[in-house]
């Protein structure tokens, strides 16, 4: 520990105070939400997608709270920290770059197609716009696969920061916060998910633009963060550091190759991730001044503070703490972001932060879980048994959310699987690059067919798994974490496109359905409308 | 001065053509499709 910058401070009972009642407030928001939300539905259709009525501002919010996970709120900061500059592209530039476009892409596409197909879920959605049950299966197994490896590492962050911050053990804080995310997803449904996310975005949003901004006016700077950081070591302000190793996951900091796939990661990321897509499903019909409010909503929200909280807070707690943090061996960078909102706004900020932490954890959690409960219910057992009742899948639906909050709270207590740990670290990218093609594209693009969307969900997640042990599980590293993504991205791209070019096109009465002339559509949408 | 090839105006410039960039990009990406808009 070097003495000329800050040291991890030891928990005290003002932290620990904090920490219960941040913690508590937001549970029991969660609750009451949970609970109004259970007056809004009364069907196993409106449980999982609402009435689809639901207003931008909700939507805009759950979207940046479905996005901006624990990961993003903390680890990236703690990516910053570690690298210096070089690390902003994969911690919060590009970042911003995707959240946008997924409004632009999908929200009105996933709302339509939805409704006009009948469909309930995103899987349902695919399914019957490819006019396959094989493909829909596939894909909710697929999506299953992926979302479950991507919510195992979601509670860690949270698991990390109350550790710190309490000197607890995260067990109970951990344990009541799944049992209250059961409580609402079972109570609320759709519904109640929407508006917890809603919520959790907003909060995570003022949380970020208000640590964002007051670590730069608490530096005094630009100009002191630039000074402090080159004398602790110049390559901290380089945009790219050619010092780190050029394979593995440093690829994204040392080579072009890696910068430049930063981009095409976090773009496929934000447009086709299930649960991103997800919050369009229940929205209502948008006006174009609705629809303005909802790019401004998310904007607003996941745009600046995002950028921030990834980027300027990394290199402002190297200011602060040095390398101090890293010679913590439990933690290290971890503690950046918590440790950066103590140093600048003592117990109180940090409590605060604390809460969103944990507010990003459970909200990304829930969004991801009933997802991959309706994948097994209404993806899988509904549409091959159709004669199950709707009560039975309910009943299902609440063990298997129950199933699917407990395995990320066990890893987080116990050390996940080394297998699992390293295919966690690409579930991320390979559930952009499937998902981007098979769910966004396919809204445009008419002459996509089953065949091309199933080869690239093999691909895909094929080329997830070689890349697991490539990039992160290899010692030393078979590829960058970049070159991975050209390969991820490439391979889904041609076999999506050539596989459709070389199938029988879809059927004239599914083009005429999803893809009308303007007038058609409009008379379309007036007959869905009043037949909903 | 400053070591070879690293110059924190540099990047700070970058950083900030990204925050500037982001927000034309939102405000006319969002323009183009509302212009477009079908009520």
């Amino acid at each position: 520990m070097s003495p000329k910058f800050l040291s991890i401070p030891e928990p005290t009972l003002g932290m620990l105070v904090g920490a219960i009642i941040g913690v508590v407030c937001l549970l029991a928001v969660a609750v009451l939400l949970g609970a109004a939300a259970k007056k809004q539905w009364k069907s196993f259709d409106e449980y999982l997608v609402g009435k689809r009525d639901i207003g931008p501002w909700v939507t805009g919010l759950a979207l940046t709270g479905s996005y901006v996970s624990a990961w993003a709120f903390m680890g990236s900061t703690g990516v910053v920290y570690t690298v210096g500059f070089s690390g902003m592209w994969f911690a919060g530039m590009w970042t911003v770059v995707g959240i946008i476009p997924a409004v632009w892409l999908a929200a009105t596409k996933t709302r339509d197609f939805a409704l006009k197909l009948g469909a309930a879920t995103i899987t349902e959605t695919i399914g019957r716009r490819f006019e396959s049950k094989g493909l829909q299966t596939l894909v909710a197994v697929c999506m299953l696969f992926f979302l479950f490896m991507y919510s195992v590492g979601q509670l860690k962050a949270a698991g990390t920061v109350w550790y710190a911050v309490t000197g607890l053990r995260p067990v109970w804080c951990l344990l009541i916060a799944v049992v209250v995310a059961w409580l609402f997803l079972a109570l609320g449904g759709y519904m109640g998910t929407q508006w917890f996310i809603a919520v959790k975005g907003a909060f995570l949003g003022i949380v970020g633009m208000i640590i964002g901004v007051w670590a730069l006016v608490h530096v005094g700077g630009f100009g002191n963060i630039s000074q402090a950081l080159m004398a602790q070591k110049p390559n901290l302000m380089a945009l790219r550091d050619p010092t780190l190793p050029k394979l593995g996951m440093t690829q994204l900091f040392s080579s072009l190759v890696g910068i430049v796939a930063t981009p095409v990661i976090f773009f496929t990321m934000a447009v086709g991730f299930p649960h991103n897509v997800s919050r369009f499903l229940g929205m209502k019909k948008l006006t174009r001044k609705e629809f303005v409010t909802l790019c401004f909503v998310v904007w607003l929200t996941a745009g600046i503070p995002v950028m921030l909280d990834c980027s300027s807070n990394g290199l402002v707690a190297r200011m602060l703490f040095g390398p101090n943090l890293l010679a913590n061996k439990q933690w290290g960078a971890d503690l950046a972001a918590p440790m950066l909102s103590w140093a600048i706004g003592g117990t109180g900020l940090l409590s605060v932060y604390l809460t969103g932490v944990v507010g990003a954890a459970l909200g990304t959690l829930s969004a991801m879980v009933f997802i991959m409960s309706a994948n097994v219910t209404r993806d899988i057992i509904k549409l091959w048994v159709p004669k199950t009742s709707d009560r039975a899948m309910l009943y299902l639906g609440y063990i298997l959310i129950a199933l699917f909050l407990f395995l990320p709270f066990y890893f987080t207590l116990e050390r996940p699987p080394a297998l699992l740990a390293v295919f966690m670290g690409l579930s991320a990218m390979g559930l952009g690059a499937v998902f981007f093609f098979v769910t966004a594209v396919s809204y445009y693009w008419k002459r996509a067919t089953r065949v091309g969307a199933m080869l690239t969900v093999i691909y895909g997640t094929t080329a997830t798994l070689f890349g697991g042990w490539a990039v992160l599980g290899r010692k030393p590293p078979l590829l960058g974490m970049g070159t991975m993504e050209w390969i991820l991205i490439g391979g889904c791209c041609i076999l999506y496109f050539g596989g459709s070019l070389i199938s029988k096109p879809p059927s004239e009465q599914l083009i005429h359905k999803l893809f009308p002339a303007r007038q058609e559509e409009t008379e379309a949408f007036t007959l869905v409308e009043e037949e909903s | 001065m400053h070591p070879a090839g690293v110059d924190p105006s540099i990047a700070w410039a970058v950083w900030a053509v990204m925050i500037v960039g982001n927000f034309l990009m939102a405000v006319i990406g969002t323009w183009l499709i509302a212009r477009g808009w079908e009520e």
